[in-house]
């Protein structure tokens, strides 16, 4: 608790801050942050939560309930029943776009201390969270709320979580789910070559965003390219990659310009500047021959992981 | 009558915060939800409306108020509405122009 009084002291405050959307991250992170003592910790899945949870000792929570590996529900569950490093008690905000009846009513039978729609206001965020963080709700044990998710399982065995719409699906049919389930694996597997490490950080979180869409941006190319027969958008997409490049080329000059003395900037400009003599436009015909695939990718990743190296890339604290 | 782009909403959402958050919000948006319309060309339905919804929260946030609108009625209708995934794409670079030149205002 930041202790406010006649001697005021401040110390750490640990946020977890859960959305998929880098822009709601972002905002969530910059509202917070000016709360004193407030350190904001973002994740976008729900098991980079999980890392940060145990990580550390968070005291409050404003978690978004859709999220691309599962809900957010289930991170509501883990910190009641206590399988967290933090207190089981801490405020719980629901931040979530759509009201899903169901999933609500799960999170109210949890506790959570507050729902809130999207969009919200900068200055009401804050003001509910400051509220959220200087009282001390009645919340009950951790084992109550064990007993209670496994009195839920029994009720309803576990299938796969999925946030579902406020509209009623029809149930595909077995040709539907099995081709779903190829093209699931694909969008798996999309994201496989290149990795932006969910704990790196450049030390500006502009910088990060755009290297984290590059890295989108470069893996579904290089998807694309080596494992499908054709690739019709290959232009257009070489074309957003370069606008990639030219974005994050531009974003750098006033940081650069605001803090000149930095190490990173020389090998990071001669990284950036790797990808961006990449021949894509050898590659950007529908059609490809295989020879040449190879000595592509090689060059790909040697340039990604130039970028992943230090002064460039700190890890997290 | 379309609302591309409302600047009153991005202000009244982002009051409070540093001006400059205005114009780094606006970018973000752009090159985020990039992202999630070049994915929508060629993604399956059920991711389609995933991207939707996300497009539709950052949407809201910035002030895209059409976009927020076609995304929200994809969504609810699982594309199987008057509202399909060719429209989100037909107005997304209507939105990105507005929003650029307004950030490109900012700037100068």
């Amino acid at each position: 608790m930041v202790v406010v009084g006649n001697v005021q002291k401040v110390r750490t405050v640990h946020i977890l801050l859960v959305d998929d959307v880098n822009l709601m991250c972002q905002f969530l992170n910059e509202t917070l942050r000016v709360i004193p003592g407030v350190e904001c910790h973002t994740a976008s899945r729900v098991s980079t939560a999980d890392t940060l949870l145990q990580r550390y000792d968070m005291e409050l929570a404003i978690i978004d309930l859709n999220l691309p590996d599962g809900s957010g529900l289930e991170i509501v569950k883990q910190i009641r029943k206590g399988e967290c490093k933090g207190s089981h008690d801490i405020p719980v905000l629901i931040f979530s776009g759509n009201t899903y009846k169901e999933a609500v009513k799960e999170c109210l039978m949890f506790q959570v201390s507050d729902i809130m729609a999207k969009p919200i206001v900068a200055l009401e965020l804050r003001k509910r969270v400051q509220n959220h963080l200087n009282k001390k709700a009645n919340i009950n044990t951790a084992e109550h709320f064990q007993e209670l998710d496994k009195k839920l399982r029994e009720a309803n065995p576990p299938k796969e979580v999925k946030v579902k719409s406020s509209v009623v699906k029809n149930e595909p049919s077995e040709q539907t789910k099995a081709r779903k389930q190829l093209e699931s694996a694909d969008s798996e597997a999309v994201n496989q070559f290149i990795k932006w490490p969910s704990d790196a950080t450049t030390g500006f979180h502009q910088i990060d965003r755009r290297l984290k869409d590059l890295c989108f941006q470069l893996n579904h190319f290089h998807f694309y390219r080596t494992d499908k027969e054709t690739y019709p958008t290959a232009k257009e997409d070489i074309k957003q990659i370069r606008m990639c490049l030219d974005d994050l080329n531009y974003a750098i000059k006033p940081i650069k310009a605001s803090n000149p003395d930095l190490a990173i900037w020389k090998p990071f400009s001669e990284r950036i500047k790797m990808i961006s003599e990449l021949p894509f436009d050898k590659y950007s015909t529908p059609k490809l021959a295989l020879q040449g695939k190879g000595q592509f990718s090689k060059s790909l990743r040697t340039a990604w992981m130039g970028i992943l190296t230090k002064p460039i890339i700190q890890r997290k604290k | 009558m379309k609302n591309t782009f409302c600047v009153d909403d991005l202000i009244m959402n982002f009051e409070g915060l540093p001006e400059v958050m205005l114009i780094d919000a606006l970018e973000s948006y752009c090159s985020e939800a990039q992202v999630y319309i070049t994915e929508l060309r060629s993604a399956d339905l059920e991711t389609s409306v995933r991207h939707a919804h996300s497009v539709k929260t950052m949407s809201k946030m910035v002030g895209a108020r059409f976009m927020a609108t076609i995304c929200e009625e994809f969504e609810k209708t699982e594309g199987s509405g008057k509202v399909k995934k060719e429209h989100i794409l037909a107005h997304w670079p209507e939105v990105k122009i507005e929003i650029e030149t307004y950030v490109a205002s900012l700037k100068y």
